[in-house]
């Protein structure tokens, strides 16, 4: 609005005149007097300076609450939109790799599903199907997410007919019912290479990682433009403060009084609306610091800590479950060389890697407290791995079981990998829960920190252009 | 328990495992003991055959099991094989009784002081070894001539641990197992051919147990009934055909129906999962698999063609070599001829028909010349 009025009378006052005024001195300025049909050259310049200083100040206050925009898009963008979507694509990670861990560990049991266990398996689907619907409807115009969530969707209803059809068969003791299991969490761990005119199917969880990354780099942006420096108000407040300064100078050598007021009320509205902007932006910037370091930071550490747990556990449970045929996922767990000389990294030691990450990473003490816990939990989980591993390989295949299904018949039945694995997600839960409050809270106080900050720039630079009008207007009345 | 700690020394993942074994409940005193029973095996069997395998892991390891057809080292210009092959046969023919002496520091002369038998087998194969409801108590044709081996050493029932092992992997499959003493013999769907008896892993079979063939295996008809399809009727017809990775099948298929019809699986029962998704529309590999397949899915049955090469399999025993006499396969030759001619409850024929779930056709002949492989 401000702009529009402002332009026009900027471009149109001093065009004519300009030349003229640049020769300006105490003799042409007399003469200027005594010729009626062209004002006092004083008066002019005046009058001209009068008009600049208020479009200035506008234009001011123009630059200013388009700067506070955009650093306030961006923070309403990490608190609303792109920090709710990241932690989407991360809450749907968690739903498809938790439910893929438990329908292997069903597949254990013998005869029909446990209860909880079939209960946690629905959740997570469900959960799974919520999260890709409110995703689809928050990804608005980006196409890139919008494709990834399609072929999510479109592989979930095959991944969970594999399941069933692993279940059915489990159920009356068919093998095949393995090959199902298996095929089904290949389709959701690594994808399904190409083979003659059959073309490749990448991984729903690769999927889901390409969606968390995407959503990764978007809330990163958001937290560039909301920390974006405001060069545009910058500027023209130092502009604005210099010509303030110079012409308040000139006109105190000019006539013999100190000040002007309205020129100094004028200046002190600028600065006032300089250092509000600047404390703003500081209380600002340091929200978003806290927003990224002490929350979406660490939760994307201990996010990718969760999934690599749940990895991990799908490993245990399939190698239990193939009985020499799902050898591959033990190795994916321990790490090593394949049959082909292809290095395989350890899934347990990169979980052990992310959990010391985040140890690193934690700001506060409970964040520490839970941490320390979840790697505590994750060595006990390892050692009781490596045992079962052992029971198994010496045909103690029940006990093995046993242990990875918390079902012991001997001493100490506290100590399972299934006791040590449910902690390990019970902890990991309250850590990310802990950090996602720490960042709701920080984006919250981030956006919040420039309230009021564009109706005030406005109103200041109203104020400052009514100032000029009003300070100068006194000073052109002497020459009426 | 120290000599369970000597075991573990080969099998580094195993610190842990004398923990609990203080607290353990008493049905597992039996496997416990089993167990340490096997490390002093081990031991034995760690001075001179696993020293030159290095620090390879039994049974944690990574092989990929293809099933029936395994992807092992074999002989790269195997040279042609007959009955010679595998014809050893104990001396004078009659078998030494439970107390009759055996010729000592022989391999039969370690299960006897061992107590039990150690059979290695697979757990997936329906009809064959399977454990239906993870209870580790297999069953299946390949369970029970590994139970009528044990009997034959024993006199009686109940001298038999099972162990699962995987067939291709070099370092930790049947043939380390073999080879490092953990298991005496792998009962595993194993086709003799000459490839696997003259490679580097000079694996030692019986005589066949069992005769098999490669068929084909499509839904039923509209008709209700068996496809007459063979290989080659499928040329030209877009219809996919499954076969086990790598697998000699996989070479069949493409000479027989072309390049384009192969779509290769990690498992033979792969196969069936991705017939019944319309993924593929045939399998093709060993006859004993298919039946397997068969029993469960009745909508799906062997075509009518003939089949392709006969695939006989025999029971895998100790490496032989110069220095190292395996008395286990002419013993095993001579128990398997028993019960082969055994009418009663616990002859072949019986234990076919009831595994199998269909009376055999003939007896498994040994044939003149093996699959060079």
């Amino acid at each position: 609005m401000t702009l529009a009025t402002g332009n026009p009378s900027t471009s149109a006052a001093p065009a004519p005149t300009g030349p003229v005024g640049a020769a300006g001195s105490g003799a042409v300025a007399q003469q200027g007097r005594a010729t009626p049909p062209r004002a006092p050259r004083t008066d002019r310049r005046l009058s001209r300076t009068r008009a600049v200083l208020a479009v200035g100040a506008l234009l001011f206050g123009a630059a200013g609450i388009t700067s506070t925009q955009i650093r306030a898009d961006g923070a309403d963008d990490v608190r609303a939109h792109s920090g709710v979507l990241l932690k989407q694509a991360e809450e749907l990670y968690h739903s498809l790799s938790d439910a893929d861990a438990t329908a292997a560990t069903i597949y254990l049991h013998v005869g029909e599903a446990p209860k909880a266990l079939a209960a946690q398996y629905d959740t997570d689907l469900k959960d799974a199907q919520d999260l890709l619907l409110a995703a689809t409807n928050g990804a608005g115009d980006d196409t890139n997410a919008k494709d990834l969530l399609t072929q999510i969707a479109q592989q979930l209803p095959t991944y969970v007919k594999l399941n069933a059809t692993a279940a059915a068969n489990n159920l009356v003791g068919y093998p095949v019912g393995i090959r199902y299991l298996t095929q089904a969490s290949t389709l959701m761990q690594t994808g399904v290479p190409a083979q003659g005119s059959t073309p490749a199917q990448p991984g729903i969880l690769q999927l889901v990682q390409k969606l968390t990354d995407a959503e990764a780099a978007n809330l990163a942006a958001a937290e560039d433009t909301a920390t974006q420096v405001p060069w545009l108000m910058a500027g023209a407040g130092a502009l604005m403060l210099a010509a303030l300064i110079v012409i308040q100078v000139r006109e105190s050598r000019r006539t013999n009084r100190l000040f002007s007021l309205g020129l100094l009320g004028a200046t002190a509205a600028l600065v006032v609306s300089l250092l509000w902007a600047v404390a703003a932006a500081a209380l600002q910037d340091s929200h978003i610091h806290n927003a990224k370091k002490r929350g979406s930071a660490q939760v994307s550490v201990l996010a990718s800590a969760r999934i690599l747990s749940l990895q991990a556990r799908t490993d245990e449970m399939l190698t239990l479950v193939g009985r020499g045929t799902a050898d591959d996922r033990e190795l994916d767990y321990t790490g090593g060389t394949d049959s082909s000389g292809a290095r395989v990294p350890s899934t347990e030691g990169r979980l052990k890697d992310a959990l010391n990450t985040a140890s690193g990473l934690a700001t506060d003490s409970r964040g520490r407290d839970l941490i320390a816990k979840a790697l505590a939990n994750e060595n006990a989980w390892h050692t009781q791995h490596t045992q079962l591993r052992t029971f198994d390989a010496q045909n103690a295949y029940q006990k093995a079981v046993d242990s990875a299904l918390g079902e012991h018949d001997f001493a100490a039945p506290k100590e399972s990998a299934n006791a040590d694995f449910n902690a390990l997600q019970t902890n990991l839960k309250d850590a990310i829960d802990h950090a996602e409050d720490t960042f709701t809270t920080e984006a919250k106080a981030a956006a919040d920190a420039l309230t009021g900050l564009q109706i005030g720039l406005g109103v200041l630079a109203v104020a400052m252009a009514a100032a000029v009008v009003v300070g100068l207007g006194r000073r052109l009345a002497e020459y009426h | 328990m120290t000599v369970t700690n000597t075991n573990t020394a080969t099998n580094t993942k195993t610190h842990t495992a004398t923990k609990t074994t203080n607290t353990k409940a008493r049905t597992h005193i039996r496997t416990w003991s089993a167990t340490t029973l096997i490390a002093a095996v081990a031991l034995t069997a760690a001075c001179s055959a696993a020293q030159d395998k290095g620090a390879a892991q039994p049974l944690t390891g990574q092989g990929i099991n293809n099933n029936g057809l395994p992807t092992a080292p074999t002989a790269k210009s195997p040279t042609p094989c007959g009955r010679e092959a595998t014809e050893a046969t104990w001396p004078g023919g009659t078998l030494p009784g439970p107390k009759d002496p055996v010729p000592a520091g022989g391999t039969l002369d370690k299960i006897r002081k061992r107590t039990f038998l150690i059979a290695g087998i697979d757990l997936n194969t329906y009809l064959f070894s399977y454990d239906p409801h993870h209870t580790n108590e297999p069953q299946g044709f390949d369970v029970d001539i590994a139970k009528a081996m044990a009997r034959a050493i024993f006199g009686e029932d109940g001298h038999i641990q099972f162990r699962m092992v995987t067939l291709a992997d070099p370092t930790t499959g049947e043939y380390a197992q073999l080879h490092n003493g953990n298991i005496d013999m792998a009962v595993h769907t194993t086709t003799i051919t000459c490839a696997r008896m003259q490679g580097d892993q000079h694996m030692s079979f019986s005589n066949p147990y069992y005769i098999t063939e490669q068929k084909l295996l499509m839904p039923l008809g509209d008709d209700g009934k068996p496809q007459k399809f063979g290989l080659a009727d499928l040329k030209g017809t877009g219809k996919k055909v499954c076969a086990t990775l790598n697998s000699t099948a996989v070479d069949t298929i493409k000479k027989q129906a072309g390049e384009d019809a192969v779509y290769q699986a990690p498992y033979a029962l792969d196969c069936l999962a991705l017939l019944q998704q319309g993924k593929v529309d045939a399998v093709f590999t060993d006859d004993a698999l298919l039946r397997g397949m068969e029993a469960q899915d009745p909508h799906v049955a062997r075509t009518t063609a003939p089949p392709v090469q006969i695939q006989p399999y025999g029971i895998v025993t100790n490496y032989v070599s110069p220095d190292k006499p395996n008395d286990l396969t002419p013993f095993v030759n001579t128990a398997l001829a028993n019960l082969i001619a055994d009418n009663g409850p616990d002859g072949w024929k019986n234990l076919y028909a009831h595994d199998l779930q269909t009376p055999p056709n003939g007896l498994p002949q040994i044939p003149d010349q093996y699959p060079l492989g």
